[in-house]
Parts: C-alpha cells; structure tokens; sequence
C-alpha cells in the first residue's frame, strides 16, 4: 500500500501582530507545519507501522518551506517531495490544488492520499476535496476513524449532526479531523534519520500546467485584523459580591437577567 | 565561522522544545513543590530516545553531536530546570566515565542499559569534607581477592537515591593523595551501599540530591572503571562535559526567565499602558537578552569545541562561569520587571530565580572556574 | 446566461441562502434559482425568493455523489456565482464541483455583497485574527456556514420549477452506519444562552458550578477544546471554536477559559459576551462585553445566586 500524505508549512498564527492600522504583520512569525496536517501525517505514519503501507509526503511550497521537508520526515514518511516555486507565495485553492493533483500524477497516483481538514492559516478546506475531484478519485473528508482492508478504506466521518461510515476502494483520498489521533513528539532517533532520507524537488516547469491552470481565482483585496467591537467592561471596584451584583445588573439592563 | 545551527541541529532543537513544552513544562511547578523525581519524563526521555543521546548507537545510543544534546539541555532547562540536572547528571557525569575508560564488559553491562533508560545514573565525588577539595577525600576502596570493599560518604549526589548506577570515586591507596583515587561503578541495592539525608533544597527541588553511605560495601574488582589511581583525571575530565551541561542549564534557565519578562512586559499595563512602553524596563530587558546572547555563544563554541574532540577545559570553565552569572543577572532583572509579581510562586520567576543559584556553585564554583581559566593564561 | 446559483442539501439552510441571495440579485440584477431534490420544497423556495427552481429526481442516499452532476449543470448554465450551504458535506461538494468547473471556490464566507457586476466577499484567516476580503471570478462558489443569515420570508414572489432526472454514480464508494448524533441536551449551536468552562476549572468537580449556574439561567453547557478532547470532561459536539460548534447565543458566559483564537472564532457572534478568569491579561477580556477578574469558585456561585 502507498501513500502520499500533503501538507503545508505556515506561519505560526500566535506570533502574528495585527498592527494599529490593521496590517497583518507576519514578521515575526516562526514557520511550521500546518497543525491540521500533523493529523494527515500522524495517520499515515500509523498506517505505515500498523500496515506497513509506504508513506512519502509532498508539499507545495516557497523556498523557505525547504525547512520543513526534515521535519515532515522525523514524522514518519520515507520521502519528501517538494514542489518548490515562489507562486506558493500568492496561491489559492484551485492553483495549489491543480499543483499538487499535477505532481501526484507524476510521481504516481498511490493508493490513499491523506490530507488535514485544512491549513491552519487560510483554512479553505477545499484542497483535498478538489484534488480528489482533478483525479476523478473519492473524497472521504472530515474523518475521524481509518481502516485498510485489502485494497479498500473504511472511514468514519463525523460531519455536523451525524456520523457515518463510508467506505471507498483504492485510490482514495482521506481529509482528517484532529480528533482521529494525537500526533506524536517524533523521537530522537526519528529526528536524525530524517536527514539522511530523500528529498526530491519538483520544478513546476515539470508539470505541464497551463498559465490559467496557475492564476489564482479570485482576487484577495485585502487582509486585515478583525475588529472585535465588545464593551470591555471590567467590574474592578468593591468586593466580588458587588462586582457579581453590577454584572447582573448590566444584564438585566440587556434583557438576560 | 558559521554561528549558523545545522539543519539537523535545528530539527533536534525544536524537537526538544516540543519535548520540553509537552512532557517538562506541565509538571514543572509542582515538582518543584512537591519535591518529587518526575519519574513520567525519564519514560518519555526513554521513550524518545534520548537516554543515551551522544553514544553511539552500538551501545544503544542516539549517536547525537555534543552541541544537540546541550541544545536538549537548554531547553529542557528552559522549563524546568530540575529536569534539566536529572537528564545532564544521567548523560554526561555518570556515563562518561564507563564510556571513556571503562572496559567491554562494563560497557556492555551498564552503558547499554543506561542509554536505554533502563537504568538511570549518577556521579558522586563529592564528600562532606572534600567539595571543591576534591583530592582530600576519605571514601576508601581496598581490594580484597576479587572484590573492592567500599568504605565512606558522599554528599549532594543527584539523582541520589533514584539512580540505579552510580559512578563514584573513592581512594585505593589513600597514601598517594589525589594519585591513589579511582573510578567504581556501584549498582543501587549492593549491600553495605545505603543512601542517607535527601536534602531539602532552595532550588532545583524536582531532583533529589542525597548522601551516599558506604559500609563494607563489596563489589567485584571488574567494576573498577580504567585503571587504578587514574580516578582524578577522569573525574576532571568528565567535570568538564558536565560543566557545559550546568552552562546550558543555566542558558535555559536565563532563556526561560527573558521569555516571561518580555510577555509579562508587554501584559502588564500601569499608568494607562504596558510597561513594555517604559525605557527603564526597555534597558533592562536589552541588558538580559546582550547577556544572555553573550553566554549562548561561549556555551555553543564550548559544546562545539567538545564535540569536535580537542581540550574544552577552559572553553567549559568560561561557559560556566559567564552563563551562571548571566543566569542570575536575568533573573534577577526578570524579578525586577514583574515588581511584586515577581516575588510570589504564581509566577515562573520565583522558581527560576531559585533554580539558577545553584549553577554557580556545582560541578565547580564560579571561584573554581576563574582558576581553571587563569591556569589557562598562566601555564 | 448567468443568474445566482444556490444549493445545499439541507432545506433549512436553502432558505438562509436565499436572504443574502435575494440581496445579491437586487444588486447584481441577476435572477436567483435553486438546486434541489425534492419537488415539494419548491414552492417555499419560490415564496422565498427563488425565480427558478431545478428539481433533480433521483433517491441516491449521499449528498456527495451528486457533486458531478450539479457540476455538469452549472457547466451549462454558467453562473455569475454560486452560493452553497456550508456544511460540512456542502463544503466537501462545493469543493469537488469547484475544480470539476476549474473555478474559485470561497469556502465559510461570512458576508458577501454585490455592487454592478463586482462581488466582494469576507471570511476569516489565521484562526480568525484576520479577515480576507476577496473579489470574485466569474462563476465563484462561495459556501455560507448554516445560520449567518436569517431564513428568507414568505412573500407572494412567482417562480417556476424544473424537473431533472439524473442517475449519479457513487463510484467506488458505499455508505453504511448513518449514526445521528445524538446531542446530551440541546444543541449547543441553537442554544440561547450558553455557560461556557475552559481549563481554568481545577478538576472535573468544578463542572457543578457551571451547571447550577446554566440550571439557573436555562443555559446549556459548551466548553473548549481541550475540556473536551484532553480531560473529557464533555463530548466533542459540546467544544466551541474554529473546527468545533459556532455559537450565537443571546447570552455567553465564560468561565476559566482564556480565550485562545481559535476559541474566540467560534464563540464571538454572541449577543453579549460575559468572562470571568484569575488572569487579568487573558485575551478572553478583550472578547467580552463585561468581565471579572476572579476566582471562579467564589465568583460563580455568586452570580448564581445573584441571579436568582
């Protein structure tokens, strides 16, 4: 059994500034596999241990994601492919989507491709879904429970007010909930093999995709900080009775008390 | 000159932060109450991997390089530095010596294990009448047939008590000075072999320190490490490694301590806006991170110099004894920086402050490590 | 052609879309119609607003296997935009259509406005401490999450229907097990007010005064993520947050909890926001209409009996 597991590196969204004027200030951020996709990772490196299935991973990224390929590698799979291009720097679902469905093909359509439920910085929740789609495969998302079975996956999808079991044979691909498992602290011995496994590094060149295949949709305007418009009223003066008192007195004034 | 972490070196770095932040940081402050060995972190360190961190991996080891495990260190040390001691004591004092000197035989029979983690270490010198003195010791060892009979007391051993092999030194010709001292290795439960007073300490309180006492104690002659009266030698040596261990955890420490000034810095709002605004916190904070800058690079050159496998003595004296001193400048101004704050147990300050007095005073007092550096100059 | 597309495979949510659909087509000038399955909703979704109605007759159980056929239609038609239920399975939908029509897809928009022929829509980013503000392709999909806007009304609005037969083919998939699931209490997502406990609880014991206290205000008890997931303390449908239950209620009452981003994310449609946490300097504050710096244990009670 193969899989190819896709991840993301993002910014660490805890060290990102929203500036007086609104600007999101990534500056200072540190770089990091997207948390949703140690899920997909996890999940694969569990598949790979418990059904010794052989798990490589693929990214599509700036030249700076060059940092994550060891680390995706102390998690579990044996390769790293690396789709390395600048556009990474403005893409959208469908451009990402169209590079990652291109690059699979070329390295060959596996039998599970796994996915997180979505970046944790954009959080589109389209990729996986639509790369299914590109590779005219099933897209089994928002899972929470895996099981290989000769050359088929059973998942159980939890999605809003049911849950249900959906099975699908190869190839497939599988978007993960965080709740399916816990991603592991990759050990020290994990951590030192990493760099003597392969990289290999796809151009885009390589992929035969068309200008329109690789211009972004729709039109990013503007990112700005949200606004959170609360009153920010502290009870600060007199003993905890009579903050408690002005609290419920404020919210009788809304009608809640 | 490259100041640059390799790759691999950057990986393990934030593998150990992930380490320390899920495994050390949860438990630190009630360790530190309480008192107890945290017996669930040496599973995960095992568990990871890291026991053996820099042996190579025909005795079970990671086969890590010098500068990663006190990268290791600093972070642990970043969060809770009595584990930081426990995880050093273990790594670098009480291993070093079976490794360096020791035969196959006790390679084999308490390396092995022990970068396992099956069994954990601890190193004692030290004795109530002979600290920095380390040559004026009583601890005697007589050969007697096939057996050495262990006579005397060791005082402020880490991991006392919790380890299961101890690398002690004790005199085999008492006559001969520090020429007549050798190196044993002493399982826990020989009989003859007790653990006295657990001291109750100001800091590092996670990990226990304690008496070793020694009463006819008979171990087999083959559990003598190297050769006889060579015991000093490798003890000094072996002080060396541990001490970039101490610099690191007294990096870490100071690391931790910064990392709460800035954040309750830029909490923290008096007179309408956060203190963080104010110069007089601004120079303060300025002066920690110039400190702290200063020792991380004596403290990398001194496990790069160590790794790369010529003399450290005086690079490790230096890392030692300027990182102990930055440690407890930072703190200090950490305290400084959280007022009142600062001064009670609610806050991260309080423990690191206590935690770091030590690190300028074992494995070599500050004292002891200007000697080593002026020895240095004036050879 | 052109024309608004709206689809969602729950009724209820249709009806939401047809709100921002209605404001779209006035200033889009652009006819509305609705994808759906069942013929007897039709007529309500003319009443609320629908020019047009395309009935797709078929009994396949999964919602999903129904994405290349609406792909095949909107291929024909062409729409300026098409808006889809954002539910879980709608997402997953609207995301197998997007590329089979190599289109845009806004995935959660939580605002969308037409002005002459431009269409602007918001949605959230980084966890939510940002806002990204798109303008849209020709022939966009955007997925609205259930409940951003209010159910259309009925007015006397003229419309007429379409009826399709398809056969959509589930490939290589079978669905077995549908489990509801099966809420404790209510719903914490429909609730009106809500008691919210976070980590700042000492031990699960603590749970009793979040519940004397939802007891008394007729509140239903969420939590956060890690309340529900590390220490289990509540079911994972009770968390609030960015991939848990958003919530709206009149009223939301936080205790022990920090307010972490992704946290905030799913609870800040709250009427009124009310914290109470030990630390001061607890991004929850920032959240909240009123707060108290506390104890919980002394203060909690309190409010409780307050509010008698």
């Amino acid at each position: 059994m193969k899989i190819i597991v896709c991840y993301k590196w993002v910014p660490d969204e805890q060290d990102i500034k929203i500036a007086a004027d609104l600007k999101v200030d990534m500056s200072m951020a540190k770089w990091k596999i997207s948390e949703y996709d140690k899920n997909a990772i996890e999940e694969a490196a569990l598949q790979a241990e418990n059904n010794a299935a052989e798990v490589t991973c693929l990214t599509f990224g700036t030249s700076k994601a060059k940092q994550s390929l060891k680390d995706a590698l102390s998690r579990g799979p044996e390769k790293a492919y690396w789709v390395n291009d600048a556009k990474a720097e403005n893409t959208d679902g469908f451009v990402t989507a169209n590079i990652l469905a291109a690059a699979i093909k070329k390295v060959g359509i596996p039998d599970l491709i796994f996915f997180g439920e979505g970046s944790e910085d954009s959080y589109g929740q389209q990729v996986g879904p639509r790369v299914a789609a590109l590779l005219d495969i099933p897209a089994l998302t928002f899972v929470t429970k895996t099981a290989v079975k000769d050359d088929a996956i059973t998942t159980t999808r939890s999605i809003g007010n049911c849950t249900e079991d959906v099975t699908a044979s190869f190839p497939a691909v599988v978007c993960m909930l965080p709740e399916i498992n816990k991603p592991r602290i990759p050990s020290l011995k994990q951590v030192l093999k990493a760099s003597k496994k392969p990289v290999e590094e796809i151009k885009l060149a390589d992929l035969g995709l068309s200008d329109a295949e690789l211009t972004v949709k729709n039109k990013v305007k503007s990112i700005q900080g949200f606004v959170m418009n609360r009153k920010n009223k502290l009870y600060q003066d007199g003993s905890s009775a009579e903050k408690v008192k002005a609290l419920v007195s404020d919210l009788a004034k809304e009608g809640l008390a | 000159m490259d100041f640059q972490l390799t790759e691999e070196q950057a990986l393990v770095q934030q593998n150990a932060r992930e380490f320390a932040q899920t495994y050390c940081e949860p438990i630190a402050a009630e360790i530190d109450k309480t008192g107890r060995h945290p017996e669930e972190t040496i599973k995960q360190l095992i568990a990871h991997d890291y026991m053996g961190m820099i042996y190579p991996e025909e005795y079970g080891g990671a086969e890590a390089d010098y500068l990663s495990y006190i990268l290791m260190v600093e972070e642990i040390s970043r969060v809770c530095a009595s584990t930081g001691i426990i995880y050093s004591a273990h790594i670098s004092l009480s291993m070093n010596p079976i490794y360096k000197w020791g035969s196959e035989e006790l390679k084999q029979k308490y390396l092995v294990p022990m970068c396992k983690g099956e069994k954990l270490g601890a190193f004692a010198l030290t004795e109530p009448g002979a600290g920095t003195d380390a040559a004026s010791g009583t601890c005697t060892a007589t050969l007697d047939g096939a057996e050495y009979i262990l006579n005397g007391t060791k005082c402020f051993i880490t991991n006392g008590g919790i380890a299961d092999v101890y690398t002690i030194f004790a005199l085999t010709d008492p006559a001969k000075g520090v020429k007549g001292l050798s190196c044993f290795v002493v399982e826990k439960n020989t009989p003859g072999f007790e653990i006295g007073k657990h001291e109750d300490k100001m800091g590092i309180r996670g990990s226990h320190t304690s008496e070793l006492i020694f009463k006819n104690c008979h171990i087999p002659k083959e559990n003598l490490v190297g050769e006889e009266g060579k015991g000093f030698k490798y003890a000094m040596m072996t002080l060396d490694g541990g001490r970039i261990g101490v610099a690191a955890q007294a990096l870490g420490i100071a690391q931790g301590a910064l990392d709460e000034a800035v954040k309750f810095a830029k909490e923290r709002v008096q007179f309408g806006k956060p203190i963080a605004t104010k110069q007089a916190i601004q120079w303060m904070l300025a002066d920690m991170e110039t400190q702290l800058q200063a020792a991380r690079f004596l403290v990398y050159n001194a496990a790069e110099t160590a790794g790369r496998g010529v003399a450290f003595s005086k690079e490790a004296a230096m890392a030692k004894l300027f990182a102990a001193e930055a440690a407890e400048f930072i703190c200090s101004k950490a305290i400084q920086i959280h007022g009142g704050y600062g001064f009670i147990k609610d806050f991260k300050v309080e423990r690191f402050y206590r935690d770091q007095r030590i690190t300028a005073i074992y494995e070599g007092t500050s004292e002891v490590q200007r000697m080593v550096i002026a020895g240095s100059l004036l050879r | 052609m052109a024309g608004i597309y709206i689809y969602s495979e729950e009724q209820p949510v249709t009806e939401q879309l047809l709100t921002a659909g209605k404001t779209l087509a006035n200033s889009l000038n652009e006819k509305i119609n609705v994808i759906d399955f069942s013929e007897q909703d039709s007529e309500s979704f003319i009443k609320k607003g629908a020019d047009h109605v395309l009935c797709l007759k078929s009994d396949h159980p999964w919602p999903e296997s129904y994405a290349q056929i609406i792909a095949d239609i909107l291929k024909e038609k062409d729409p300026t935009v098409v808006l889809i239920g954002g539910t879980l399975r709608g997402k997953t939908t609207a995301s197998i259509i997007a590329a089979k029509l190599q289109t845009g897809l806004v995935n959660n928009a939580f605002a969308i406005e037409g002005s002459g022929s431009v269409i602007e829509t918001k949605r959230i980013m980084y966890s939510g401490i940002a806002v990204c503000t798109e303008e849209l392709c020709h022939g966009s999909i955007v997925t609205i999450e259930p409940r951003t806007f209010d159910a259309a009304q009925d007015s006397d609005h003229q419309g007429d229907t379409e009826n399709i037969d398809i056969q959509p083919e589930a490939k290589t998939i079978t669905v077995g097990n549908v489990c509801p699931i099966v809420h404790q209490d209510n719903d914490i997502a429909t609730a009106e007010k809500l008691v919210c406990v976070g980590r700042g609880l000492s031990d699960q014991n603590d749970m009793k005064l979040a519940e004397e206290l939802a007891e008394k205000l007729h509140a239903q008890i969420c939590c956060t993520r890690s309340v529900a997931e590390d220490y289990h303390w509540l079911t994972t449908d009770k968390y609030v947050g960015l991939s848990g239950a958003k919530v709206k209620p009149n009223l939301y009452i936080s205790m022990g909890v920090s307010g972490q981003v992704q946290h905030v994310a799913g609870m800040r449609d709250s009427k009124v926001i009310v914290a109470v946490d030990t630390n001061e300097n607890a991004p929850i504050f920032a959240a909240a209409d009123y707060g108290i710096v506390g104890d919980l244990h002394e203060i909690i009670p309190l409010l409780t009996k307050e509010l008698g």
